[in-house]
């Protein structure tokens, strides 16, 4: 598909807006009237719901053009609907974070305009992480979203628990891309080149041996098992969760988490498989070489939803627990990766986009909560179903669908990734991961217990009602809406998942362009 | 005087990796920690220019007439140094280090600050 | 699409939004907000439904919408969709109309309520879901209506959850519905088997296929031992369907639960458990009348409950003293006799008392809620009396129901219950099956006589003779507001005039609501439909009985309870056993009891020694043993999560070099 440059450009404007928007969000913070509360925030939130506005006509402009895909900068980037997916989870991710972080007194007091600032960047990085085809540009991207996001653990200067997250966090994480980037090296002077589909041209054509690509892949993944937190990888996520400021807790937990699903699948399935019918990417996959590699992937994921379960089992910080479960979520997701076909890929997209709005959710209520003066272990959600009705439904809706109990979306999440799973053949994957769910069901239930069978008021009047502003009622049900409505019609969403997957191979390589 | 090959780079980049690694799970100073981050990128990007150095890029060949392993120096001159891929990488990854350090050096000095201590053993408010 | 089914597709979303709107913004709403938003959402809705009616009656086609499709996985294939025909056009009248009137009366009566606003969520979240499952072009939807409306009638029977008894109502519904449900789930999935699809037109479509025929008429064995039972897979299926229908439709031996659940607001049991949640049973059996029919022991099943429960109920409502559970028990009866319709293949019959009872028995709920209301709360007809000038409108509106229910010609009651009796008494008239004829006839003129009774008995205690109750309480009762006798006026107006809709033709009428029906539901027997036309004097002979019977039940009734107050009590006590039979009636034959004999008992005692058995013995152990190896686990984890940044790189490298290793030696040896 060639364009003109300026054509082409024109599937980057989400891309281009957002960077605009940084722009005036630094000059508004650095050259803006002094007395002006709230205005980077305004400014911020309205510019990453332009930008989601962009990706979604962009997403509709790749459909009514029937255009596969559009590679840009020298076949670097991809514009496809793979990467628009990301980016819209991302996008609504991002969008969220801004909203309700406006309403967090304590990142407004340490300076909204750095914090938004990070943010807008970080979202940055997660969109060309979506959309990179190259190792070089993989790595930019991935420090763009990880730079900031070491800062923003880190946002609440004086807060011991909020530095040592930042600390814990910028050690683990350049220690995880010091030993990628030594990985990348090596995948570059195997193959020669640093596109991905060179690379995988380069083991087709037996210029490069499999086997020691896919060990440097195996470097690769530690970096990439950092981001999505999975195990062995996982250790800094509970830390870092725990101390960090509630809304960069969310950002991590969710859109941070989803850039590095996207890079990951596009990585391998672009190196390491090919799709059975070259123009079938929804269909069966194909492993290059030896296909060793989705067992390690499936050992990765059960040992990563053990672990997340198990030790959530004991928490007593909901935030805390929240964060081992989101490690128990990147391995469920991480099981349809070992699938090797579209209906597994489809089922992680699905899968992510729903658990998007749950934990996002989740952690919603945990600052809703705190900022209306209550804490954040769980003895303190004593009651609360009755003391704030609406969010203690809220709360147990959240936590229902993590657990994936009907009619909620969590539930056809996993029904989705556990039907791939059985269709092609990893039935006791999916035995582990359905018992994985049983253990789960026992810490979300205890909270939910806390809330509505503990501290029941006697009479009506002992009700100490828990006002949370109507700022986060709202942004609560925006969240519960998908939450409950992808579990009861969900078509729609698995639709636009599969077309996502199929419309082009995230993933499968254009022939390698010569260079004149 | 003995013709510097590809191998002795990658044997260098490798010692670099060891003591970079070994530095990180030995120091318990945040800073020494820091340093040995910053041994095992630089341990890449030894690997990066060599390979630069080294790799003919498939792409000014074409596809066929390229045989594995990689050939040396008189080569690299036949062929012309038209693939920079793997030293503009390396750039790249300077840069992104050195922006890694300085947020990572600020973050110790919060820590300092707060605990004034940069033992990492130390930094263990959060645990379970 | 055009304006009917645009309209059609407003009609359920409307009552959702009204949910919504009070469930959501109920605090900030207030009493009086939130009152308005239900009431405006039920109105909308029925105007938004009179387009679409009128688009039916006036093409007698269906009106259709395809929202989207539902689900879509592989073989099992789902529209979101509405279907408006000949017999849903009547239920979402009934629906709508008398729903509106409803809850404009709970506006009034509820006034003084701590919580409206949740009140009428529940409210307009029940008319959703029974939109649903009127609406539905499918059984799943129907389905999830039939369940939708289940949840709300918990949620309503509990409202005032704070009485424990009330609770315990609600639980009691509950319960006894998830019984009846488990077997309409059952008779789903059986039908889906047989089918491949929900939707009503292709099943009844692929009735005529001759293969699908095959397996539905094919017979299994039941594998009872001993016994050598067989039974079609229609039977089977139909059965099960049935048995969901005696859950929702209180019918024996499910019917338990509506005497109890009239523990929740009154406006409530006139809507839910009187006018139209508890029609759903019949709605569905006439919807799917065509499976129903090839299943004759199915249909004998049907007639022999409905009129079982006909006389049963009716007998137990002589001897309640809470004006509201003789309602109950009178609702009951009444829904009986629509079975005992349905069972002798008279659907457009049943379904016609559906309609005329809707109006009725909503108009005596309401109008007993108006008298409650005014008494502050009393509901023992033995504290009443005398309330006829104190309560006038309601009064006029209160007889009219009675008569009309009572079956007095030319209320509507007659008319329907008329074509019922015919029905039950017409294979004895035409001599074509004279003992089913016979049986099945004397259970509805019984049940009949019996229901012209305690109605003319309701009314003499409650409103004729002198006062019975505290003379402060009467002398504050006082006529309640327009918002509450608003609704009973319009009531009674339909509850005279819907009968002519239905005017038989052996009077000269023209019948039209069963020829409006007869293109949708089943003709079955055939004789018994031709034997109609040719009996014209059979059947006017039988009704002048049915009138005499009507009349002398209510003259027995006003005479008793006006001139000899004292009758019943000194029968009961010169003669032991009449007083023996009496007592029985009163105490509802001991079904309570006995269930709980019978049911509860060996439930609980059986789940008592499983619990001690099973439970504590082996399941406990395990799960304890589970549990403690999940703890150790997990205290395992916590431990290696020691919060220390040299540990965490240790396990780093482990990971590491796990990862490298496995390539190497693993990829590498292969």
């Amino acid at each position: 598909m060639q364009l003109g440059v300026v054509e082409n450009l024109s599937f980057l404007t989400p891309e281009i807006l957002l960077t605009v928007t940084l722009g005036a969000v630094i000059a508004l913070d650095i050259g803006g009237p002094k007395d002006r509360k709230g205005l980077v925030a305004r400014l911020a939130a309205t510019g990453l719901g332009a930008t989601l506005l962009m990706v979604i006509l962009t997403y509709f402009e790749l459909e009514t053009k029937q255009r596969a895909r559009v590679f840009l900068f020298a076949d670097s980037f991809v514009v496809d609907p793979f990467s628009m997916f990301f980016k819209l989870v991302a996008g609504v991710c991002s969008f969220m974070i801004a909203l309700f972080a406006a309403k967090v007194r304590r990142i407004e007091s340490q300076g909204e305009g750095e914090f938004y600032t990070l943010l807008l960047v970080t979202t940055l990085g997660i969109f060309l992480m979506a959309g990179v085809t190259d190792l070089v540009g993989m790595v930019v991207a991935i420090e763009t979203l990880s730079i900031p996001s070491y800062i923003l653990a880190g946002f609440y200067k004086r807060d011991r628990g909020s530095s040592e997250a930042s600390l814990k966090y910028v050690l683990y994480g350049a220690t995880a891309s010091g030993s990628m980037l030594f990985g990348l090296a090596f995948l570059y002077g195997l193959s020669g080149t640093t596109s991905f589909q060179g690379i995988s041209a380069a083991i087709a054509s037996g210029r490069a041996d499999v086997l020691s690509i896919s060990l440097m892949l195996g470097l690769v993944l530690i970096g990439l098992g950092f981001k999505i937190s999975a195990a062995p990888f996982h250790m800094w996520t509970p830390d870092v969760y725990e101390g960090s400021p509630t809304a960069v807790t969310a950002y991590l937990s969710t859109a941070s988490k989803a850039g590095g699903f996207a890079i990951l699948i596009r990585l391998f399935y672009s190196i390491l498989a090919r799709p059975e019918v070259a123009s079938r990417p929804e269909g069966q996959w194909i492993p290059i070489g030896d296909p060793g590699w989705t067992t390690l992937v499936a050992v990765i994921a059960v040992v990563t939803m053990t672990i997340g379960n198990l030790a959530a089992y004991k928490q007593t910080n909901v935030k805390r627990l929240l964060a081992y479960s989101s490690i128990a979520h990147a391995g469920y997701i991480l099981l349809g990766f070992v699938v090797m076909h579209g209906s597994g890929l489809m089922a992680m997209l699905f899968y992510i986009a729903t658990y998007v709005f749950m934990n996002l959710g989740a952690f919603l209520c945990v600052i809703a909560v705190s900022e209306a003066g209550g804490g954040e272990e769980i003895s303190d959600f004593r009651g609360l179903g009755w003391r704030a009705p609406f969010l203690g439904f809220c709360m147990a809706a959240f936590l229902f669908s993590l657990t994936g109990l009907p009619p909620l979306a969590g539930f056809v999440g996993k029904v989705y990734l556990f039907a791939a799973l059985v269709e092609h053949g990893w039935v006791w994957l999916s035995v582990v991961a359905a018992l994985n769910s049983a253990v789960s069901l026992y810490y979300y239930v205890r909270v939910v217990k806390t809330m509505y069978l503990e501290g029941i008021p006697r009479r009506a009047g002992d009700v100490v009602p828990l006002r949370i502003g109507s700022h986060f009622g709202i942004m609560l049900f925006v969240c519960l809406v998908p939450t409950i409505l992808f579990g009861i019609y969900w078509q729609p969403l698995a639709r636009l998942a599969t077309w996502s997957v199929g419309a082009s191979a995230p993933v499968e390589a254009r022939p390698v362009a010569a260079h004149k | 005087m003995p013709v510097a090959n590809l191998e002795w780079f990658l044997l260098i980049g490798a010692f670099l990796f060891a003591t970079g690694v070994f530095t990180i799970l030995t120091r318990k100073n945040a800073v020494s920690v820091l340093m040995g981050v910053e041994l095992v990128l630089n341990s890449a990007n030894i690997n990066l220019v060599a390979f630069s150095r080294f790799v003919r890029s498939p792409a000014t060949l074409g596809p066929t007439s390229i045989e594995f392993p990689l050939q040396g120096e008189a080569a690299h001159h036949v062929y012309g140094a038209a693939w920079i891929g793997g030293n503009v990488f390396a750039a790249f990854v300077i840069i992104l280090a050195a922006a890694e350090a300085a947020v990572a050096l600020a973050i110790i000095l919060g820590i300092y600050r707060n605990l004034g201590d940069v033992d990492v053993d130390e930094v263990t408010a959060m645990k379970g | 699409m055009n304006e009917a089914s645009r309209c059609l597709a407003a009609v359920p979303f409307l009552c959702l939004a009204g949910f919504l709107a009070n469930g959501l913004l109920g605090r900030r709403l207030g009493r009086n907000g939130g009152a308005a938003v239900g009431v405006a959402a039920a109105i909308a809705s029925f105007l938004f439904s009179i387009p679409v009616a009128r688009e039916v009656f006036s093409t007698g086609e269906a009106v259709k919408v395809d929202l989207f499709a539902w689900i879509d996985v592989a073989d099992l294939q789902v529209k979101f969709a509405f279907l408006c025909d000949r017999l849903s056009v009547i239920m979402l009248l009934i629906v709508t109309g008398v729903g509106s009137l409803i809850h404009l009366y709970s506006a009034g009566y509820m006034a003084h309520d701590a919580s409206v606003p949740r009140y009428f969520s529940y409210l307009n979240l029940f008319m959703f879901s029974m939109l649903l499952l009127v609406l539905g072009d499918n059984l799943l939807l129907m389905f999830v209506g039939w369940e939708g409306v289940g949840l709300c009638s918990y949620l309503l029977i509990g409202f005032w959850f704070e009485d424990p008894e009330k609770a315990y109502a609600g639980r009691k519904a509950f319960i006894v519905n998830r019984i009846g449900d488990f077997g309409f789930a059952l008779g789903l999935f059986a039908i889906f088997m047989v089918f491949h699809s929900f939707d009503y037109e292709t099943i009844r479509a692929n009735l005529g296929d001759s293969n699908i025929r095959g397996r539905l008429l094919s017979t299994f064995e039941l594998g009872i031992p001993f016994v050598d039972v067989k039974m079609s897979l229609v039977c089977a299926i139909t059965l099960a369907l049935f048995l969901g229908a005696t859950g929702k439709s209180a019918q024996i031996p499910l019917y338990v639960w509506l005497p109890d659940a009239m523990a929740g607001p009154t406006p409530v049991s006139a809507l839910i458990h009187a006018a139209t949640m508890v029609t759903s049973g019949i709605y569905m059996v006439c919807r799917l009348s065509h499976l129903f029919v090839m299943a004759p022991p199915t249909m004998d099943i049907i007639a022999g409950v409905g009129g079982a429960t006909a006389v049963f109920a009716a007998l137990m409502a002589l001897a309640q003293n809470d004006i509201k559970k003789v309602l109950a028990y009178s609702t009951v009866s009444q829904l009986g006799l629509m079975f005992l319709a349905l069972g002798t293949g008279g659907f457009s019959a049943g379904f016609f008392h559906v309609f005329t009872h809707a109006f009725f028995k909503a108009l005596l709920f309401l109008g007993a809620g108006s008298v409650i209301h005014a008494l502050s709360g009393e509901q023992d007809l033995r504290r009443m009396g005398g309330l006829k000038d104190r309560l006038p409108a309601t009064f006029a509106t209160m007889l009219i129901g009675t008569v009309a229910i009572a079956g007095i010609p030319p209320f509507a009651g007659f008319f329907s219950k008329d074509e019922i009796l015919w029905r039950a008494w017409e294979g004895y008239l035409t001599g074509r099956n004279i003992g089913h004829g016979l049986i099945l006839g004397l259970l509805g003129s019984f049940a009949s006589a019996l229901t012209a009774f305690y109605m003319f008995r309701l009314l003499t205690l409650a409103f004729l003779g002198a006062p019975r109750g505290s003379a402060e309480a009467h002398s504050h009762a006082h006529e309640s507001p327009w918002t509450m006798t608003l609704p009973l006026t319009i009531l009674a107006i339909c509850s005279v005039a819907a009968g002519f809709l239905n005017v038989p033709h052996a009077l000269h009428g023209s019948a039209h609501f069963s020829a409006w029906l007869q293109p949708v539901v089943a003709a079955w027997p055939e004789i018994a439909t031709a034997a109609q036309a040719s009996h014209h004097g059979a059947e006017i002979g039988l009704m002048t009985v049915s009138t005499l019977i009507a009349f002398g039940g209510s003259g027995f009734a006003l005479w008793i309870y006006l001139k000899r107050p004292g009758l019943p009590a000194e029968v009961i006590q010169k003669s032991p056993g009449l007083g023996r039979v009496y007592a029985v009636i009163r105490d509802k034959f001991y079904i309570d009891e006995a269930y709980d004999r019978i049911v509860v008992r060996p439930v609980k005692l059986t789940a008592f020694t499983l619990w001690i058995f099973v439970d504590v013995l082996i399941i406990d152990t395990l799960i304890n043993v589970a549990a403690l190896i999940a703890e150790v686990i997990s205290e395992a984890a916590r431990r290696l999560q020691d919060g220390a940044v040299g540990t965490y790189a240790v396990w780093f490298l482990a990971g590491a070099m796990l990862l490298l290793g496995y390539f190497l030696f693993v990829l590498g040896a292969a």
